[in-house]
């Protein structure tokens, strides 16, 4: 399953992060084998807000479909 | 040669408060070279403080990733001061990291040592400084704890370069990534060695990084291409993820050994993102927040317009009194100072209120919510998080919100977020709301007029986007990602200090270009054709003067408004800077026999004389109010279009399409209004 899949507020962890974003959220630290929450999206629905490596990071729909992750 | 050191960190660490502790008064802010992203540089003592942008990475993909980038390897400071967020210490590493291999003498900042507290995270600062290896100093800035060691030891490491150099440590990878630095690494030596001789592991790193900076620079040189074939034989293609995937892993071995975190604990910023990014409450309290905005900027600042009102219009001229009245100083002194460039001055308060309001949004963290919570919006549009940036500092001035579009790497986003930025209402083009704002619906409405207009124009701004991104610019959109920082209580100190930066602009606007715009005016108000003699002379009637003849010369344009001369002076000043637009009202006010005051003077005058009856008048004068909303911001403006687009076809787009639009939508106010009946 990929971010946008993820229910809110529970744990899992990235499998895999496509390319074409990899080197740009990879500086902010979402990269495979980090847990990722799903807090909620904004009230417009997209973005989404995560909290990872305990901080919160806002990313679009479009970019979380990019991240594959497991439930933990 | 005097020593230098650069204050580098992410953004929200505090740095610019750290700054401002290390360096007192003494900072001053420029432009880096080349881009017009801000260069703010001060003195310790005799050391250089240089704050870099604020930063997540040194990547090449981002301009102020590359300013810092840049700066270190070309300008060698004698050392770097990296400030860390203590309760987001594994992120912030990451650029600790890279700064690591650089190759260059640093020390850290634990900054935020009291947020980190209450959020019971607990730093053992000295293991985590062996780890390291270098010096951590742990601060409070805002509270100027730590500030007394901080200056201490960056003093001793900035004076010794032997003990600078004990900062510089290499940070070693896995083994299978060491064999590809050392194989890369050979090759550069072996082929090209003037590449980066002195950071040869760390070109070395970035070509395996697939770096596109260090990459350009390798096909620049001669047997560059060699280089790159041989070293394609080395590499997979994932190394990129490989590097930052371990950088990460280090990172966090280190956070295991140093960071104790309880677990489960709220803080008042999950609380009141809990509020502020409500699913239903979110947007509400993001209009109210907006609206409050004006009502408080234009209710906590009447006062302070009155009392500056007053010291122009009432007690500065008892010190005139006593010159002769048709001696030219006199009237110079009389309508030039106190009448037009006075009616400047008068707004003072309001657009540094303005600046207040703004920068306490700003350091309090609600922006990055806001940006949040419209970024739906803007990406329908077409725009990004970062055009709605843009567009707040818009509020302030057009032309530094033009100039951060630098920050948008998408070239059709940035364009569009440059030519639609100048819909949004500016600071200088308020004056003009509140001077006439209470003729449309009676003087308690005026903050809701104000608003309307402002809102107007983001509406305005938004089509255009739409019109622009889906007709002209077509094209992917870059991605968004907004790091939502904790809320922080802004200080009166830092807050004053923010608005004063941008506040001290307005004030060096108004000593320049529009004092010379009101002498001009003066000029041109005191010279006039005498209608009897038909010569030109000095001190006729103003009805005749040369000023009268430019308002009448183009009043026919806006005949068709309705408009009369004096309202057309209004306009076509206000095209070299809107703040003239009220000094040129105050100017002609006081050529008048009996002045009723500037806001009531301009209302009776607005329209051509017995053309519009009076029910119709708030139309009239909303519809001036949207053109002066919507036409041309300012000269400068221009210049600055040009420069950022680099091009006359732009620049000339970005400085006509108002005009039309303006003209068209006071046309259609006129018509609902009733004007025309």
């Amino acid at each position: 399953m990929n971010l946008t899949d993820l229910p809110f507020n529970t744990r899992a962890r990235i499998i895999s992060v496509e390319k074409s974003i990899g080197s740009m959220v990879g500086a902010m630290g979402v990269l495979p084998g980090e847990i990722v929450v799903v807090i909620r999206p904004s009230p417009l629905g997209d973005p989404l807000e995560l909290e990872i490596k305990n901080y919160n990071l806002s990313l679009r729909k479009s970019e979380c479909k990019l991240i594959e992750v497991e439930i933990l | 040669m005097s020593k230098n050191i650069a204050l580098i960190g992410n953004p929200n660490v505090g740095k610019t408060v750290f700054f401002n502790e290390l360096t007192g008064e003494t900072g001053h802010v420029a432009n880096w070279p080349g881009v017009t992203v801000e260069k703010k540089t001060g003195k310790m003592g005799n050391i250089e403080v240089i704050d870099l942008p604020g930063v997540y990475s040194l990547s090449p993909a981002a301009i102020d990733d590359m300013i810092a980038r840049n700066f270190i390897i070309n300008e060698k400071p004698d050392l770097i001061v990296d400030i860390l967020d203590a309760t987001n210490l594994e992120r912030n590493l990451y650029l600790a990291f890279l700064l690591k291999e650089l190759s260059v003498p640093v020390i850290f900042i634990l900054n935020l040592m009291d947020a980190a507290e209450k959020r019971k995270i607990n730093i053992d600062v000295e293991r985590l400084s062996q780890v390291i290896g270098a010096p951590i100093i742990p601060t409070v800035a805002i509270k100027s704890k730590g500030i007394k060691e901080a200056r201490n030891i960056i003093e001793s490491y900035v004076n010794d370069r032997k003990l600078a150099r004990t900062s510089v440590e290499i940070i070693y990878y896995s083994y299978e990534l060491e064999e590809k630095i050392k194989k890369v690494t050979e090759i550069l030596e072996n082929n090209l060695p003037k590449f980066f001789p002195d950071k040869r592991r760390w070109a070395a790193i970035k070509l395996i990084e697939n770096d596109k900076e260090v990459k350009k620079e390798l096909y620049s040189c001669d047997g560059g291409i060699v280089v790159d074939e041989k070293m394609k034989r080395i590499l997979s293609g994932t190394e990129e993820f490989d590097l930052a995937g371990e950088r990460y892993n280090k990172i966090g071995d280190i956070i295991r050994e140093t960071c104790k975190r309880e677990k489960g604990v709220v803080t008042s910023s999950d609380i009141l993102d809990r509020v502020f990014l409500n699913k239903y409450f979110g947007i509400p309290i993001f209009l109210l927040i907006m609206w409050g905005m004006f009502e408080i900027t234009f209710r906590a600042s009447a006062p302070l317009i009155t009392l500056v009102g007053l010291i122009f219009e009432e007690w500065l001229p008892l010190l005139t009194s006593g010159l002769p009245e048709d001696f030219w100083l006199t009237s110079f002194i009389n309508e030039a100072i106190f009448g037009g460039f006075g009616a400047v001055l008068g707004f003072v308060p309001l657009i540094f209120m303005m600046f207040l309001v703004l920068s306490f949004l700003e350091d309090s963290g609600y922006l990055a919510r806001a940006a949040f919570n419209m970024d739906r919006l803007m990406f329908k549009l077409g725009l990004h998080g970062r055009s709605f940036v843009s567009m707040m500092l818009g509020f302030g001035c057009n032309i530094p919100a033009v100039m951060s579009c630098r920050a948008i790497e998408n070239e059709q986003d940035r364009l569009t977020t440059i030519l639609v930025n100048q819909n949004i209402s500016c600071g200088a083009r308020l004056p003009v709301y509140v001077l006439l704002g209470g003729y449309v619906l009676g003087n308690a409405a005026t903050g809701t007029i104000i608003f309307s207009l402002y809102a107007l124009g983001i509406v305005v701004a938004i089509l255009l986007a739409l019109f622009f991104r889906k007709v002209v610019f077509k094209g992917e959109s870059s991605p968004f990602i907004l790091e939502l920082g904790d809320y922080r209580m802004p200080t009166v100190k830092y807050t004053g200090i923010h608005m004063w930066e941008r506040g001290r602009e307005f004030i060096k606007k108004a000593g320049t270009i529009i004092f010379t715009v009101v002498v001009i005016m003066w000029l041109l108000q005191s010279f006039g054709i005498d209608p009897i003699t038909g010569t030109l002379a000095w001190g006729v009637d103003p009805e005749y003067s040369l000023l009268a003849g430019v308002g009448k010369f183009f009043q026919p344009l806006f005949a068709p408004l309705k408009w009369s001369w004096i309202a057309t002076i209004g306009i076509v000043f206000g095209f070299l800077a809107k703040e003239v637009v009220v000094a040129a009202f105050g100017l002609i006010l006081t050529g008048e026999e009996e002045p009723a005051g500037l806001g009531q003077f301009v209302f009776d005058n607005l329209a051509v004389t017995g053309a519009v009856a009076v029910a119709a008048m708030p139309a009239l004068v909303y519809g001036y109010l949207v053109f002066v909303l919507l036409y041309t911001p300012c000269v400068a403006h221009i210049g600055a279009v040009y420069k950022e687009t680099g091009s006359k076809k732009w620049a000339l787009v970005s400085a006509t399409y108002g005009i039309g639009l303006g003209y068209i939508l006071a046309l259609i106010i006129n018509l609902i209004g009733g004007v025309y009946f």
